[in-house]
């Protein structure tokens, strides 16, 4: 008897929380639906609308009065979204445009670092939005790969309905190189930098200022100058004289451009080759890269270089070690150090930026960090079966009406004029009263400039200073663009070859740094990475480039 | 003899004391040391390394500020609790229905079946054709996509059906001579005697739901839809893109350990708070056993 | 088949209860497997699985034949076999000896705090872990005198192993140790009585009745482990080795994820994760049989 009640009242509690849990799952699953007041427009009506006004290059509404209509959007996130605002729709600019436009922009936005596996399962599945914002990003054949297999329209065809578009374009000769591909084709609306104006350089190498006075020495300028004042800061018992990446070479070719050689950083991937005089070199198999892991591998031995620094393996880990009291000196964002300078509680720590060293005083380097002018934008779905409105919207961001607003946002009062007529963000943007980041703030507020004014989210002058030292001794002279194109048939081949030649010089790099590998085996490495092919794989960026330099 | 034997038992039960008391110091230790270190001092904590007893630096509340000022967190709470609780459910009602049907000795394809089933722990399509199925079945963006596809884990369907084999026939039996079809044994007996069995079910579904986040990353496109652990890896990763585009968001990721230790707090404390419940379940299982005996 | 029938008509609503999980496995499972062509294929997003480029054997002759085959797949198999060898029994230890406690706080209280590592995220645990054996470490600095050196423990290739094995015991351990406490909880006391009687001390009543009577659970437990053989915890893997250690840390899918940064290849890795999945049903298969023949218990 007593058992049976027991039972009972398990099974009853069972049945309590099944009808509890499907109420709670019905109320998730049928609490959205549209709130929409305004009507949707019809295929017709939109139709006639746009066709009325082709060709038009003013802001304007692509949408008859009083009615609307929705476009899909792929777009990454970004921090500020979850922290300022819940979408994309939430920006002012975009909030702008759709009063303006009357179009509403319905945003497919993947969870921050699932965007690859995200964008490919959205492809095979075959159901695309109408436009892509930086999914060549993230896409394994670039932006010039969606174009090639079909997933995005040819730009390039449809000039004729992008008259801002095409006025911005031929501004310079350099957007139009960049632009275009060796075939004439145009993968995405480029996004350009106002006046093909760089950006200044934002990471650099820093040095401690306290430290540098306290062992009474000058900011080295070589190669030796830098071997001594780290040597003399390890004296001084600093356990860290130097930072160095896990993978043994700082960020975007710092410190090493002054050795001659270099790798090709586009926004985040990394391309191995660089080029002399139109000749594909790699750094592997030049002297330089053999000076430095000599130079690496004494600095190691003698504790000059942070002894964990194989652990320097993320973002994170970096970050972490960055305001690290115990550290010398370390290639970091520039701005980095204003964070160093509030947080650290020994308020003696500081630093300066210092030059890329030189083996010589007064070279000049080749290979520094490359801000590019042109970068690849929007794209529009070959699948959209709204051609003519997504090319007039994406069209607008060029408008002289709107390139203003698009990068400081339709409220006036977060930013200022300045009196040589330029604009800056202000202080209710960069030292805001919630404390959130300059970065976020601007996103939220103008997130998507087609044509960017440079150094528009510098938020620091000293950091411009810093950054010009870097800039007055580099030349960029051995840039590969990034907008050099392979072939299906030539990216095969390279692919094939690099994916393991790269990844066993990753491996032999740090082993010759750490002494795991000595240098009497330095010929036999550059030997196996021969009969690794490489020179296929230079062959096949050698004509991709040839071709790029005939554009 | 006796006295040996009674010897030699009391030297391993102190053995044992402090076996399991160091064991359970070497568990202790992480977590404590992911408690002080969410109250510690940003600066301070990227410098300091190895095991902490307490906070390093003035104690903050600095952490937990950024982690709970984000507007999503109490939304995704919620969802998560939905999901736990919705998955638990689901899950534990088709898993107790196969293991009862697949462990019947006279339900003659049980075997077979058995071998299909473990294949699929073997044997996936990958994410793709997943993705395309959850579109086609027009589950995406709804909590069905994270729920019915977890239905049944074959890890605890094979637990449990081992569990309801170890059941003696003989109550069954006596059932069937009452009158009792399959479905009212399996209510009225098997699952009233497995009750410890089912309380670790229930445990291990409800941890990978609690925990997962994946599904929802490639399901759900509607945040306001996010479970938290969407939300606490956005908040811990974001910034790595952004680390491209520019410098100015080095501020945050100064903080991004002390973020990382506050997420590991604010993520497992709710299910460690709910563990001793379910605890009692064992122990309950192990009564019933006593009394049986 | 005329049994089959004769098996339903008595057994109707067993077949009946068994319907709807039928129908989640041919669902959720094997429609979806249809993706495993991907692996003969050059597969592409655009033109989908039914329509990619066929390639037949070519993604696994690729990895049979790429550079670091052997090293990748010796290194998965020493690091389950340590990771089966010392992994496997600890939870089963742990639960045996959680069993002979009776002051019950103190039993709670073990059990409870011993599962809290698996709650950690991996993302932790690789950083605790990186402190602890970074140059300056506390566990380095124990071991400093064994070594006859102080250095940063995963940068030497010859401590990985137990590195990875040892924090691997430390971080399940308890989790799983669950399973064995459920299973000990339904061990029949009566057979302890009847072992008392005969004068069995608490040792031979272990090795006689209780771990007899949980041996079920343990035969299946090592079949399923042996089923996951080849799948070694690729996140805790990548967080932890660097290329200074590839020798003895590079796995088959650390390797594939490196390969794939630059290829983005969804067949090849199809393919890499179809060769995991047929050792793993090869031992399964197997440890099932010999299992089956030695002993009551089985899989399926």
């Amino acid at each position: 008897m007593n058992q049976k009640n027991k039972r009972m009242t398990w099974n009853k509690r069972m049945t309590w929380s099944t009808i509890v849990v499907g109420s709670l799952l019905m109320a998730t699953l049928t609490g959205c639906s549209g709130n929409s007041s305004q009507q949707k427009a019809s295929q017709e009506e939109l139709q006639q609308h746009l066709e009325s006004q082709e060709g038009s290059t003013s802001l304007r509404r692509l949408v008859p009065e009083g009615k609307t209509v929705t476009l899909k959007a792929w777009r990454p996130t970004h921090s500020s979204i979850g922290t300022l605002m819940e979408s994309w729709n939430d920006t002012l600019f975009q909030r702008w445009m759709e009063e303006q436009t009357g179009v509403h922009i319905d945003w497919i936005t993947p969870v921050s670092g699932t965007e690859g596996d995200n964008l490919a399962m959205l492809i095979s599945s075959g159901e695309y939005p109408d436009l892509f914002f930086d999914a060549g990003l993230v896409y394994p054949t670039g932006a010039y790969g969606l174009l090639k297999d079909g997933v995005v329209i040819d730009v390039a065809k449809h000039l004729d309905k992008l008259p801002n578009y095409k006025t911005e374009l031929e501004r310079s000769s350099v957007r139009q190189i960049e632009s275009y591909s060796d075939e004439g084709e145009m993968a995405s609306l480029s996004s350009f930098t106002q006046d093909d104006v760089q950006d200044a350089t934002w990471y650099g190498i820093l040095m401690r200022k306290d430290m540098l006075e306290k062992v009474n020495m000058e900011a080295p300028q070589t190669y030796d100058e830098w071997y001594d004042v780290l040597t003399a800061f390890k004296k001084a018992g600093l356990e860290k004289p130097y930072l160095l990446n896990s993978d043994g070479f700082p960020k975007l070719n710092m410190f090493i451009g002054g050795l001659g050689f270099g790798y090709m950083n586009y926004g985040g991937s990394v391309q191995p080759f660089y080029q002399v005089d139109g000749k594909v070199r790699y750094a592997p198999l030049e002297e330089g890269f053999r000076t430095y892991l000599e130079m690496m591998n004494k600095w190691y031995s003698e504790g000059l270089i942070d002894q964990d620094f194989l652990s320097l393996n993320s973002i994170n880990a970096e970050f972490a070690a960055y305001p690290d009291p115990r550290t010398g000196s370390m290639v970091a964002p520039i701005s980095v150090v204003n964070v160093i300078r509030e947080l650290t509680p020994d308020k003696n720590v500081d630093y300066i930026a210092v030059p890329h060293p030189v083996v010589n005083k007064g070279d000049k380097i080749h290979v520094g960090t490359e801000s590019r002018l042109v970068r690849s934008g929007m794209q529009i779905s070959s699948k959209t079966k709204n051609l003519d409105l997504a090319l007039q919207w994406a069209d607008l961001f060029y408008s002289p009406d709107v390139i203003h607003i698009s990068n400081y946002g339709p409220d006036e009062s977060y930013y200022e004029k300045l009196p040589d007529g330029t604009y800056r963000f202000n202080e209710k943007v960069y030292a805001n009263e919630d404390g959130f980041a300059a970065i976020d703030m601007i996103t939220s507020i103008a997130d998507a400039p087609a044509v960017v004014v440079s150094n528009r989210t510098v938020t620091d002058p000293w950091l411009l200073e810093q950054a010009e030292l870097y800039d007055s001794i580099n030349d960029n002279a051995y840039v590969i663009s990034s907008s050099l194109t392979l072939n299906d048939e030539e990216s095969k081949t390279y692919n094939s070859v690099m994916t393991n030649i790269i990844d066993y010089v990753e491996e032999m790099q740090i082993k010759f740094i750490m002494g795991i590998e000595k240098f009497d085996k330095y010929d036999a490495f550059v030997e196996r990475i021969r009969s690794m092919n490489v020179e296929t794989a230079m062959a096949v960026y050698q004509k991709a480039l040839d071709r790029y330099n005939s554009r | 003899m006796a006295s040996d034997r009674n010897m030699g038992r009391r030297l391993f039960l102190i053995c044992n004391y402090i076996l399991l008391g160091l064991i359970t110091l070497i568990c202790l230790m992480p977590m404590w040391h992911t408690l002080a270190a969410s109250l510690s001092s940003p600066v301070e904590l990227n410098a300091n390394k190895g095991l902490m007893f307490f906070p390093v630096g003035e104690i903050t509340f600095k952490g937990y500020e950024i982690v709970f000022a984000n507007p999503s967190i109490w939304k995704s709470y919620l969802n998560t609790l939905i999901y736990v609780v919705g998955g638990t459910v689901l899950g534990i009602s088709m898993t107790a229905l196969g293991a009862f049907t697949l462990s019947r000795s006279y339900f003659m394809p049980a075997n077979t079946l058995m071998l299909l089933i473990v294949f699929t722990m073997l044997f996936n399509g990958g994410m793709i054709p997943n993705y395309v199925l959850i579109l086609k079945l027009g589950l995406f963006n709804s909590a069905w996509a994270l729920l019915l596809p977890a239905a049944i884990n074959v890890f605890h369907l094979i637990i449990l059906r081992a569990a309801f084999q170890g059941v003696p026939a003989a109550l069954e039996e006596s059932a069937k001579l009452d009158g009792a079809n399959e479905m009212q044994i399996f209510l009225r007996i098997i699952l009233p005697v497995s009750k410890a069995s089912i309380a670790v079910i229930v445990l291990f579904i409800a941890v990978m739901h609690w925990n997962s986040w994946f599904p929802a990353s490639l399901y759900l496109t509607d945040r306001a839809k996010y479970p938290l652990q969407i939300i606490l890896r956005e908040i811990l990763i974001e910034g790595n893109t952004n680390m491209t585009s520019g410098g100015a968001n080095a501020a945050i990721s100064i903080y991004k350990s002390l973020i990382k230790y506050c997420t590991v707090m604010v993520s497992t404390l709710p299910i460690l708070c709910v563990y001793p419940f379910i605890q009692k379940y064992f122990a309950k299982g192990v009564m019933i056993g006593a009394i049986k005996g | 088949m005329r049994a089959l029938y004769i098996n339903y008509k008595r057994h109707k609503m067993v077949y009946w209860m068994t319907l709807p999980v039928i129908l989640y496995f041919v669902v959720f499972h094997y429609l979806p497997m249809a993706g495993v062509i991907m692996a003969f294929q050059n597969f592409s997003p655009k033109t989908g699985i039914f329509g990619s480029e066929w390639v037949g054997f070519q993604n696994f002759i690729d990895f049979f034949n790429s550079p670091n085959f052997i090293r990748v797949l010796k290194n998965t198999l020493a690091l389950s076999l340590l990771d089966l060898l010392f992994g496997f029994p600890a939870p089963i230890i742990l639960a045996l000896l959680l069993n002979e406690i009776r002051a019950r706080l103190f039993k709670r209280t073990v059990q409870t705090i011993s599962y809290l590592p698996y709650f950690l995220s991996t993302a932790i645990i690789a950083g605790l872990i990186h402190d602890f054996t970074s140059s300056t470490g506390p566990i380095t600095t124990m071991i400093a005198p064994l070594l006859g050196k102080t250095a940063n423990l995963l940068s030497l290739p010859e401590m990985f192993r137990t590195i990875f094995v040892t924090t691997n015991i430390w971080q399940f351990m308890g989790y799983n140790s669950i399973i064995y406490l459920a299973a000990l909880s339904r061990v029949d006391s009566e057979q302890y009585e009847a072992a008392k009687i005969d004068g069995a001390g608490h040792w031979k009543q272990c090795i006689h009745v209780t771990i007899p009577g949980i041996s079920s659970t343990i035969i299946i437990m090592l079949i399923l482990n042996l089923g996951q053989m080849l799948n070694v915890n690729f996140e805790k893997v990548l967080l932890l080795y660097n290329s200074a250690i590839y020798e003895t840390a590079d796995v088959i899918s650390t390797y594939i994820y490196r390969q794939g940064i630059l290829s983005h290849n969804y067949g090849y890795s199809t393919a890499v994760g179809l060769f995991n999945s047929v050792i793993g049903l090869l031992l399964i298969v197997s440890a099932n049989y010999v299992s089956k023949k030695y002993s009551e218990t089985r899989l399926f």
